[in-house]
This record gives C-alpha cells, sequence and structure tokens, in this order.
C-alpha cells in the first residue's frame, strides 16, 4: 500500500519509498532555486527493514511514492531465540517477528508491543505501556 | 634584419582577411601572432589535418556560440573538447534561455536576489537555469534507455541531434559527425541534471569510454592540429590522447590569458608541450596572448573560405 506526494510537502520523521524499500525521513533540506535549477529538497532516510541509510535530491515539485504505515498492537507469547510470536489484539492473527536490536531484553512475553507494517512487511516499533 | 616591420595600413571598409595580411606584414607583438595562428590555420586547411579544438572557459556566454557553429558547418573543426558549461550554455540557449548583456559593476548581493548570476558583464537569469532543467530532464529520458553506459561525446550526440535550433553548435556537431567530448561533464550543471536523473534511472555517463573513442580519433588523425581556446580539462584532453599514439600534433594555436610562471596548464606554453611529446618537436605553434571573444573571431573569420 502506498500513496504518491510531492517532495515538497514531506519533512523529517515522514515516510517515503527509495529503491522499493519504505524508509523513514531523518533530514530534510531545501536548496532555493538557482543555477541548478528550480528549488531542491535533499532527503536522507534509512531503510524501516534494513536499515540502510540512503540520500536523494528531488526538485520540490517532483512526485515521490510514499508508503502508508499501518500500525497494530500485539501480545508476545512466546520468545524463540531473536524471534517474537505474536498475536494481533484486534484480529488474534499469530505471526513472528524479528526483535529489533535496540529492543532485545525489552520485549518478553506477555508485553504488549506495536508493529507498523508498510508494502507488506511488519516490523516491532515498540514495546508500549 | 631580413624583415622590418611594416606599419598597419587601414582603410575604410577594409576585410578582415585585408587586415591580417596587415597585421602579418607588421608581423609583431599579438597582431604579428595572430596573423601567424592564421597563417597556421590556413596550412592545417591546405593538409586537410583533423582539427582537434579545445574549448574552455565562458566561450559561450561571451557571444562565440555561432561561430563555433559555423566553425563546424564550414569544416573548420573536426573534433571538439569543451567544458560542460559550454555545452549547458548551448542548451540553455537551444531551450529558449537567453544571456544578456549587463554590468560588471553591478552589486551582486542586489543581483542575487533579483535572481541574477553573473558572467563578468554576462547576467544569466536564475529562469534560464530552470528553462534548462524543465527540457533536459525529458530529453535524457528520451536519449538514454535503461541500462546505458555511453560516453559523454555519445551522449551529447544523441542531446544535439534532437535539438531544432539551428544555432546550437551541439546540433551542428552531431549533424556533421564532428565528436564533442565533455570529460569534466559532472563539473557542470549538465552534470548535476544527469546525475539528478541517474538517482532513479539505470545509466552510466562514463567518462573512460571517451578516452577510447579519442584515442581512435587521434591515432587515426592525419597531421593532427589543435587550437585551443583557453586551457583547462579540453587542453589537457586533446594532448593526452596523442600520447598513446606513437605520434604528437603537428599544428598547435593557443588563445591564453594565462602565464606559464604558475606552472599551471592554461597558461604553459607549446615548447613545454614538446617535453611531454603532445606536440611535435618540429611542429608550427603559436600563442596569442588575449581574449578569446576578440581573437578568435578574427582568425575563423580570415580563414573561413569566400562564398
Amino acid at each position: 500500500m502506498k500513496e504518491v506526494t510531492e517532495v515538497g510537502k514531506l519533512k523529517e520523521g515522514r515516510f517515503i519509498i527509495i529503491d522499493d524499500e519504505p524508509c523513514r525521513i531523518v533530514g530534510f533540506s531545501t536548496s532555493a532555486p538557482g543555477k541548478h535549477g528550480h528549488a531542491k529538497a535533499k532527503i536522507d532516510a534509512v531503510g524501516l527493514f534494513d536499515n540502510q541509510k540512503r540520500t536523494i535530491v528531488k526538485p520540490t515539485s517532483a512526485k515521490v511514492e510514499v508508503p502508508i504505515i499501518e500500525r497494530g498492537s500485539a501480545q508476545v507469547l512466546a520468545i524463540v531465540s531473536n524471534n517474537a510470536q505474536l498475536m494481533d489484539l484486534n484480529t488474534y492473527e499469530t505471526f513472528e517477528l524479528p526483535i529489533p536490536i535496540n529492543l532485545r531484553g525489552d520485549v518478553k512475553e506477555g508485553v504488549e508491543v506495536e508493529y507498523l507494517q508498510a508494502l507488506g512487511r511488519r516490523k516491532i516499533d515498540r514495546v508500549k505501556g | 634584419m631580413a624583415r622590418w616591420v611594416k606599419h598597419i595600413q587601414l582603410r575604410a571598409g577594409m576585410r578582415i582577411d585585408d587586415l591580417v595580411q596587415e597585421m602579418e606584414k607588421c608581423g609583431v607583438f599579438s597582431a604579428g601572432r595572430v596573423a601567424k595562428a592564421v597563417e597556421i590555420y590556413r596550412e592545417m586547411l591546405r593538409q586537410k589535418s583533423t582539427i582537434f579544438m579545445g574549448v574552455g572557459g565562458a566561450v559561450v556566454p561571451g557571444g562565440l556560440r555561432q561561430a563555433l557553429t559555423d566553425a563546424i558547418r564550414k569544416d573548420l573543426v573536426n573534433v571538439l573538447v569543451v567544458t560542460g558549461a559550454n555545452a549547458t550554455h548551448d542548451l540553455i540557449e537551444a531551450f529558449g534561455g537567453h544571456h544578456a548583456q549587463g554590468d560588471e559593476q553591478a552589486d551582486d548581493v542586489e543581483l542575487r536576489n533579483r535572481r541574477i548570476s553573473r558572467i563578468y558583464d554576462v547576467y544569466v537569469p536564475q529562469e534560464a537555469f530552470e528553462i534548462f532543467e524543465d527540457n533536459i530532464q525529458p530529453l535524457l529520458a528520451k536519449v538514454l534507455e535503461k541500462g546505458s553506459r555511453i560516453s559523454s561525446a555519445e551522449l551529447l550526440r544523441r542531446i544535439g541531434l534532437e535539438l531544432t535550433d539551428r544555432n546550437s553548435f551541439l546540433k551542428a556537431a552531431a549533424e556533421k559527425k564532428v565528436p564533442v567530448f565533455c570529460p569534466a561533464i559532472a563539473d557542470s550543471i549538465l552534470g548535476l541534471q544527469i546525475w539528478l536523473y541517474s538517482q532513479d534511472h539505470d545509466i552510466v555517463i562514463d567518462t573512460l569510454k571517451d578516452i577510447k573513442e579519442i584515442l581512435e580519433l587521434a591515432s587515426g588523425a592525419k597531421k593532427p592540429g589543435a587550437v585551443l581556446l583557453g586551457g583547462g580539462v579540453p587542453k589537457n584532453f586533446i594532448f593526452q590522447s596523442m600520447l598513446l599514439t606513437p605520434r604528437s600534433f603537428d599544428y598547435a594555436i593557443q588563445i591564453t590569458m594565462d602565464r606559464p610562471e604558475p606552472g599551471g596548464l592554461s597558461g604553459a606554453t607549446l615548447e613545454e608541450a614538446k617535453s611531454w611529446g603532445k606536440v611535435a618537436k618540429d611542429a608550427k605553434t603559436v600563442t596569442v596572448v588575449g581574449d578569446t571573444t576578440v581573437i578568435l573571431p578574427i582568425i575563423l573569420a580570415a580563414v573561413m573560405k569566400r562564398s
């Protein structure tokens, strides 16, 4: 699930698709129109799933794809090595996700986590409560 | 004391080649060197030399775009090596942008506020670069298929063939099959626009391929000659093309304002080029110290065949 937006409407903290990867924007700066032509934005972004840093420069009027981010809550049913078995608290769907390095130790059996879904892939975002 | 300095005789309505003849009889200072440049250029044309022209500095913004185009159409040049800026400014005009007569004394901060960039007394309105961007991006999409790995010369040939402005030197060159190399293409707004395009299109402008292509031309050149407007990248790229061949340039004409003492190439003498084997030891050479925008039109006008 994605949509198209104008580069000029993006800002830090929003999301963008670069190289087919959904990324979180961690830096956004614009240059005035000048020798290079129309106003440009430099976007620094980090892949949600691969943690790769990506930088692009686009005219602020350019169209780019933005992932639609869906969030859900899930309860941790069990921990199997670095993966968590989860149950969505709305749909009761069960699934397994890797535990991000920065959340290891915090994601424990019984706790509630927020996960996000982008372009059909899911990721544990934070521990709730 | 074989030859006396003959004083230049001016006549109302005299032709450029008559004036150059007077300079030749005078024979000294810059006038003598302009006349020698014309003599060497004429000999290159008589000998059907392969003529490599290097175009550095603000030649196109300075009003010599049409002169380059005419030189190409009239077979006065066979290979061009240009800076990215000269290709950019040719395209700006081809896309409908303009360069304006300005004032070198102007307040530059004020110019910045008025969205004008200055090249001495030439003004470039910022819209010119916006027009450039609006036109070059779709043009790149048209001439670069996915996976393209081409030289700068091949890119400029493809762009030149798409242009409709007959005054464009890139168009004239593409039509006359005169290759235009731009080895430092990244160092220009054209390069910046190509990079922007390359971010989401699988293309590479491979300037190492330019070396191979100019090497082929250098190897096949007949009595090679170099005409160097300014120095910089174009001058070196032309000279280094001959290094991998068993030959050297038989003729060289250089127009520059730079001095040799700081060791920079743009001011280096053509004698110095002999030590590198770039220019033949018995080559006919001349350096004219002067402004290309004055000197080049005189030389080209004088060597153009009367039709």
